[in-house]
């Protein structure tokens, strides 16, 4: 899998709007939710992610190229780099500390408050979550694409100075 | 203008943006049937791009003269990350940038896009008029200032650790507005001392069901467990290491914070703040749920 991060990324993200606002242990002892409990949400969470990364490939295919600061998070396809030594640069470090958090609040935001999301079938499928993937990927790309520090208006992104 | 915490700023801009589109179905649907494009969301990031610019101004200003923090050395000058290559900085830049990007969140969630009298989305100008950056700002230093050191024996994953404190933060003031509730008063970090205390109290649950618990590899490695106590963080020196720290951290952020939302300050029945007692079947649903996610992770 290329971009394993960012695969790891949008199931994590997914997980937390799916939990969000519910407070299924607080509000209701005799509902505790088991770790069996969270097997289908994960299922759905992995379902999500895998439609997230093939939408941002088509980002930033049609934006005509993948940025450095993105395609350095792996030294080769679905091998993640390693920003604390070696040849990471200040860049590949931000880059990790950024992109990885910045998909998973992405897509934390599309999930707030639904729960279960399916299809009117009640399915949960790849090309269910398509429109959405293309939404969430669609402002990732866009503040990952702007990252040139010498962009007019003032970058989105920072790399660096 | 210049940007002093590349990352800092990058993950508030996200976050806001992130914010301003919960609930909103902004992402999710499109009136006119046509595929959202990337130009689609350029008024958005530009006011996120100038409310990021603010919080940045904001950290340099209150951080400026003053003795090293976990905040300033993750720069080894203005704008230049620095390497994680030593216990202390793979934690921070782990869980610093996570947490400041869910607070922002936070602060923004199911607002939508904040606009003047006009109706135009909010400039420069309007944030440094706002109260809502140097709330947010305050807000994460105040958290900044308390997480828990690589010295602390008590705690073994301290970037889980650290960032379940700060998500839970960014949970508590969730739809509540209570960030900014005197607007015109200059908040301090000290203005939050129940927020901290609370959500430390949470966060040392949380790694105390990890540490009973039998986490899979990747969480781990993650701490040093041959050196003894105090454990420290693995920075990250192999694919797996690098993945983990940033796959596992910011995951761990997403559902403390998902379970504190709109909450406010979680109190007992006598309205005292939950103490690190109170949390212990939210700490183990959150830890449950935490694990479920890590045993799935793609490392590959």
């Amino acid at each position: 899998m290329t971009f394993p991060i960012l695969n790891n990324a949008a199931v994590c993200g997914c997980l937390g709007g799916m939990a969000s606002g519910r407070q299924p242990i607080i509000d209701n002892a005799n509902e505790l939710m088991q770790p069996a409990d969270f097997a289908p949400q994960v299922t759905t969470a992995v379902t999500y992610a895998g439609e997230e990364v093939i939408a941002i490939a088509e980002t930033f295919l049609a934006l005509g190229s993948t940025p450095a600061y993105l395609s350095d998070l792996e030294s080769a396809p679905g091998v993640t780099q390693v920003a604390s030594g070696g040849p990471a640069t200040n860049v590949i470090a931000n880059g990790f500390q950024s992109i990885p958090a910045a998909l998973m609040i992405l897509g934390m935001a599309s999930f707030d408050n639904q729960p279960n999301p399916s299809d009117a079938n009640g399915q949960i499928t790849a090309a269910f979550f398509a429109a959405q993937a293309n939404a969430v990927s669609s402002i990732f790309g866009n503040m990952v694409f702007n990252n040139t520090p010498d962009n007019a208006p003032p970058p989105t992104l920072f790399c660096t100075d | 203008m210049a940007i002093t915490y590349p990352s800092l700023y990058n993950c508030a801009m996200f976050g806001a943006a992130a914010g301003m589109s919960s609930q909103r179905q902004a992402l999710l649907e499109n009136e006119s049937t046509t595929p959202v494009a990337p130009a689609d969301s350029a008024p958005l990031l530009t006011t996120c791009a100038a409310y990021a610019t603010e919080i940045d101004a904001l950290i340099i200003g209150a951080l400026s003269g003053s003795a090293p923090t976990v905040v300033t050395n993750m720069v080894s000058a203005p704008g230049v990350t620095q390497l994680p290559s030593t216990a202390v900085l793979a934690d921070a830049s782990a869980c610093l940038p996570a947490v400041m990007g869910l607070m922002s969140k936070g602060a923004f969630d199911r607002r939508g896009i904040p606009t003047d009298a006009s109706g135009a989305s909010y400039t420069t100008a309007d944030w440094l008029a706002s109260n809502i950056p140097n709330a947010v700002a305050c807000y994460f230093l105040a958290f900044a200032n308390n997480v828990f050191a690589e010295a602390n024996a008590t705690v073994a994953y301290l970037p889980l650790a650290n960032v379940a404190m700060g998500a839970a933060m960014a949970g508590m003031i969730t739809d509540r507005q209570d960030l900014y509730t005197a607007a015109g008063t200059v908040l301090t970090p000290a203005s939050f001392p129940t927020h901290v205390a609370t959500a430390k109290a949470f966060a040392t649950q949380v790694d105390a069901t990890l540490q009973a618990a039998s986490p899979s590899a990747n969480v781990k490695n993650m701490v040093d467990f041959a050196g003894g106590e105090p454990w420290s963080t693995v920075p990250p020196t192999s694919p797996a290491l690098e993945n983990a720290l940033y796959s596992l951290t910011p995951a761990m952020g997403a559902i403390c914070k998902a379970i504190f939302d709109g909450r406010g300050i979680p109190k007992d029945a006598s309205g005292v703040a939950f103490v690190q007692a109170d949390y212990v079947a939210l700490a183990a649903s959150v830890a449950a749920q935490f694990l479920e996610y890590a045993a799935n992770v793609q490392l590959t």
